[in-house]
């Protein structure tokens, strides 16, 4: 199984945390929360669209509202395999960073 | 809540460059922020906000859209290619038909883009008319200029015209004849588009003895230095003062003149030249602007009659763009070969492009797959669409390229045939380069779009389930097609056969007349007052055999002499027009003509010198006479008897009936001078002339003509265009021969396995040729059957401008059809021979 990458890690991640209110908007200023950087809508769609096809994600549509043109919101939601992907993802993280902690990166200048 | 309305352009974008799944839910994500930073941090900020959103998604849709589309045109592109040299042969006949039909179109554009610039380029083109009569006539009386400007506001300009012919024109040593002299009033130069060189346009005729000269003849007679104001003698007699040099009027104009002479002059000379009673000269009018040429023309219609009773004809003014294309005001003219030239551009291109529709559709078993896969891994019906068109418009590119190179090569040649100067410079002009683009983009549509259409039509299910596609559907279309492909062709090859046919009859046709060996030169007093001597003198020599004088270069009569309404004996209420010319005693001898009644003039009567006509037959049918000599006939005043009949001889081209004429002798009018000559040693002879002229005229050169040159170049026009028709029919018939050779050719290679059977089976040769070569022969016969009574419709009515004409004759259409059905056979079985030939062992081995 090919590796999450950065974005797609960080949009799942932002995902799962807002649970059933996971939609565009929210997405963004979730991951903009947690990762600390604005994305453009294009990027976050895209990759949207790439974890969907990769079975990662499911969506469904809510209802229209006038604030947004009429048009409705689509939520997403973390499948059984997207889970899977993220719990990896989270090993692999484990095993990278195992044993490291931030005075780790102090210990050096002394 | 607030009004959120949305900056539309930067939406726009965000709509327009991406395609995701949930398309709505993006843009309605983007609404909902929008409107959330609006009432957060006010609509500046907002509108900062998505402006910088759009611009930031664009290079995404330049990796979407660019990047795809290179890359799907890459694989259009080296599919093309790919299929192009596989199948070499269709390509290369798709690619030299389409680059010949261009090629004639380009061609044939040029010719009639000439054409029709005639006269355009004068500033005032749209508002300058000539008068015309109705029956075509522009020989208007000189009165009728001054007339015309005093009596209607609406005419703001008027112009007498009068050729003036050849002229000496002499200053110090050096003298020339110069041909295209006219005369004109000082409104022609406001009027036509003249830019001057020197002298002031304003004042330049305003002097009765002033000349102007066009840049060539000035350089002629002046070599460096300045003309204005030097005084050159005008045909030995005249001095004239140089007030303006303008530049060489333009080759394409119904008009052209070297040098230009005031009306005055001729007004000081001749106190009753402004004159009702003779028609002698054009008269040009420019109309206010915007003003209707209908409303002048109703007011004027009957000006000529109102001053000169006898002269029934109505007036009008023809605009001066017309007069070439229509130089009768009628039907006829070049306007007919401007249609005939285009309608056989078109179909040229038509025939180009159904071979490629035919070959095309024809192959498209073999890309059948290919759509079928395209559409399965996701091409929409539009993407095929693009892809064939863009394959079309790839070879027509090539063809077009080709074709270019044809025409750079051909066009020396076409100048050749046409006597045209079209110089390979015009090909870059603007008119042309867009005729040119015009012409590939009809191609294109032509050529492209059916097939596209055909094989994006492509259902994937069944192309990719079926082994073979057999597309009966569209190889009946491509019969149809076929069919209409020879329709056209036979239609140009009878076309042109009728065109020679007529010209050679009109060539070959018995003018009653000798027209060999006669010189012809304008003579002036001091010949015609010596004449006798003179004549005494020249048939001393034995190779000149006849001389006689007479008033009107008998090529020229309809055109130059005066017509005049006639009186009778016994007339009754018969309106009828004489041309009526002076000859002398030897005219009849030097001509060849032939008596039907009566005598001709003779010496031995002195009353014929004063009181003698002699009518051609065509005049006594007009007057419906029985017994007309002896009888008493007015012509123009002139009360004669007539003494012979004259049998009826074609003085003009045969375009005219035979018009009713009186010859009379009156040598005061006389100014043309007829010798026939031997027919051998026609150079001694004619140094001969040359010497005897000397003695009269030192100071003139001897000039002169034969006569049957000059009755020929009466019919260089239907020649050239004979010749050009011929060619462009045979490349017509060319490029549908290369059709259905590609055809059949395709059909022989879908048949290999069947005719193979059928060999193995027991047919012979023969058999196989002759079944499968039905197939193409059917059409061509379809093909004539549908065409002829169309042509036969169409060649009818082109015969009927004609006075004197062929019958269109039966064998004419049976012998082109069947020359196009053995052209096709050839063509046909060359390839189906080479397949049933073939061992059958080969062709079904394969299995």
């Amino acid at each position: 199984m090919k590796e999450l990458t950065k974005l797609e890690e960080l949009v799942m991640m932002a995902i799962w945390r807002l649970k059933d209110e996971a939609y565009g908007v929210h997405i963004k200023s979730k991951i903009k929360e947690i990762g600390g950087k604005e994305y453009f809508y294009n990027t976050l769609y895209t990759t949207f669209d790439q974890l969907t096809r990769k079975g990662y994600l499911t969506k469904h549509f809510g209802e229209p509202s006038a604030v947004r043109g009429g048009k409705r919101k689509v939520y997403f939601h973390i499948t059984k395999e997207g889970r899977g992907a993220l719990e990896n993802a989270y090993k692999r993280h484990s095993r990278i960073w195992a044993g490291i902690d931030e005075k780790s990166f102090r210990q050096d200048y002394s | 809540m607030k009004n959120i309305k949305i900056p539309k352009i930067p939406y726009w974008i965000l709509n327009h460059i991406s395609a995701f799944d949930s398309k709505d839910a993006y843009s309605g994500d983007i609404e909902e922020e929008f409107a959330e930073i609006q009432k957060c941090q006010g609509r500046a900020k907002a509108k900062q906000w998505i402006w910088f959103h759009a611009i930031a998604a664009i290079p995404s849709w330049g990796q979407h859209f660019v990047l795809w589309r290179f890359i799907m045109f890459k694989n259009y592109f080296k599919i093309a290619i790919r299929n192009f040299l596989r199948h070499r042969g269709y390509t290369f006949i798709n690619v030299t038909g389409l680059a010949i039909g261009i090629a004639c179109c380009i061609l044939i554009m040029l010719w009639v883009q000439d054409e029709l610039s005639y006269d355009r380029f004068h500033e005032n083109a749209d508002d300058l008319y000539v008068a015309t009569f109705s029956n075509g006539s522009k020989v208007t009386p000189t009165a009728l200029s001054d007339y015309l400007k005093t009596e209607y506001p609406e005419i703001i300009y008027t112009s007498r015209f009068s050729g003036q012919g050849r002229n000496l024109l002499k200053f110090k040593e050096t003298d020339i004849y110069q041909e295209d002299g006219i005369m004109v009033d000082p409104d022609f130069l406001k009027m036509f588009t003249l830019p001057f060189i020197k002298g002031d346009l304003e004042t330049a005729l305003d002097d009765p003895h002033s000349i102007l000269l066009s840049e060539q003849v000035a350089l002629k007679l002046f070599a460096e230095s300045d003309p204005i104001g030097q005084t050159l003698t005008y045909n030995t007699s005249l001095d004239l003062k140089v007030t303006g040099v303008f530049e060489d009027y333009p080759s394409n104009s119904h008009i052209s003149f070297q040098y230009i002479l005031p009306t005055a002059l001729a007004m000081a000379y001749n106190k009753n030249y402004n004159t009702w009673d003779v028609n002698n000269l054009r008269t040009y009018v420019q109309l206010r602007e915007n003003t209707p040429v209908e409303s002048v023309d109703a007011k004027i219609t009957d000006v000529v009659e109102k001053h000169r009773h006898q002269d029934k004809r109505a007036l009008s003014l023809q605009p001066i763009t017309r007069v070439h294309l229509n130089p009768f005001n009628n039907s006829g003219g070049t306007i007919l070969y401007v249609y005939l030239f285009s309608t056989m551009a078109f179909f040229i291109l038509l025939i180009a492009s159904i071979n490629f529709i035919n070959l095309t559709t024809a192959k498209s078993s073999n890309r059948a797959r290919e759509v079928g896969i395209r559409k399965t891994v996701g091409a929409c019906r539009s993407h095929i669409i693009r892809q064939f068109f863009g394959e079309s418009l790839f070879l027509t590119l090539i063809a077009s390229g080709l074709a270019m190179g044809l025409v750079f090569l051909f066009l020396p040649m076409f100048n050749n045939l046409t006597g045209k100067t079209f110089t390979r410079e015009l090909l870059i002009q603007q008119a042309v380069v867009l005729g040119i683009l015009g012409i590939i983009f009809l191609t294109v549509i032509l050529a492209g779009s059916y097939p596209s259409l055909f094989l994006s039509r492509f259902q994937p299910v069944k192309v990719l389930k079926g082994r073979r596609l057999t597309g009966t559907k569209g190889s009946l279309f491509r019969k149809v097609l076929v069919v209409l492909q020879f329709s056209l062709s036979i239609f140009l090859i009878l076309g042109t056969l009728m065109i020679f046919r007529q010209v050679h009859y009109l060539r070959a046709h018995d003018v009653g007349y000798n027209r060999e060996n006669i010189v012809y030169f304008g003579i002036g007093t001091r010949f015609r007052n010596n004449y006798d001597t003179i004549k005494t003198e020249l048939l001393a020599n034995s190779n000149i055999l006849n001389v006689t004088l007479t008033d009107i270069a008998p090529y020229r009569w309809q055109s130059n002499a005066g017509v005049g309404d006639v009186e009778w004996e016994g007339k009754t209420n018969q309106q009828v027009k004489m041309v009526m010319t002076s000859v002398d005693y030897d005219y009849l001898d030097t001509f060849a003509l032939k008596m039907s009644q009566g005598r001709f003039f003779s010496r031995e009567f002195s009353t014929d010198a004063s009181d003698a006509y002699v009518v051609n037959q065509a005049a006594v049918r007009a007057m419906e006479m029985d017994d007309p000599i002896g009888k008493e006939l007015k012509v123009w005043d002139l009360s004669k008897r007539v003494i012979g009949v004259v049998q009826d001889y074609h003085f003009e081209s045969l375009h005219n009936e035979i018009i009713p004429m009186a010859m009379r002798i009156d040598p005061n009018w006389h100014n043309q001078a007829c010798v026939r000559i031997s027919p051998y040693r026609i150079p001694d002879t004619l140094a001969f002339l040359e010497s005897k002229w000397k003695e009269i005229y030192p100071e003139y050169p001897f000039e002169y003509r034969f006569l049957d040159e000059t009755i020929q170049s009466q019919y260089r026009a239907e020649q050239a265009i004979g010749k050009i028709v011929t060619v462009f029919t045979i490349l017509a018939l060319f490029i549908s021969c290369l059709g259905i050779f590609g055809l059949s050719s395709y059909t022989a290679e879908q048949r290999t396995k069947e005719i193979g059977i059928r060999k193995v089976l027991g047919a012979t040769v023969s058999s196989i040729v002759k079944h499968i070569s039905k197939e193409f022969i059917v059409l061509v016969v379809i093909a004539n059957v549908i065409i002829w009574p169309l042509a036969y419709f169409a060649l009818n009515r082109w015969l009927q401008t004609f006075a004197y004409r062929i019958s269109i004759g039966w064998w004419t259409f049976v012998l082109t059809g069947f020359a196009v059905l053995m052209v096709s056979l050839l063509t046909v079985s060359w390839q189906i021979i080479r397949a049933a030939t073939a061992n059958p062992v080969d062709s079904l081995r394969y299995e």
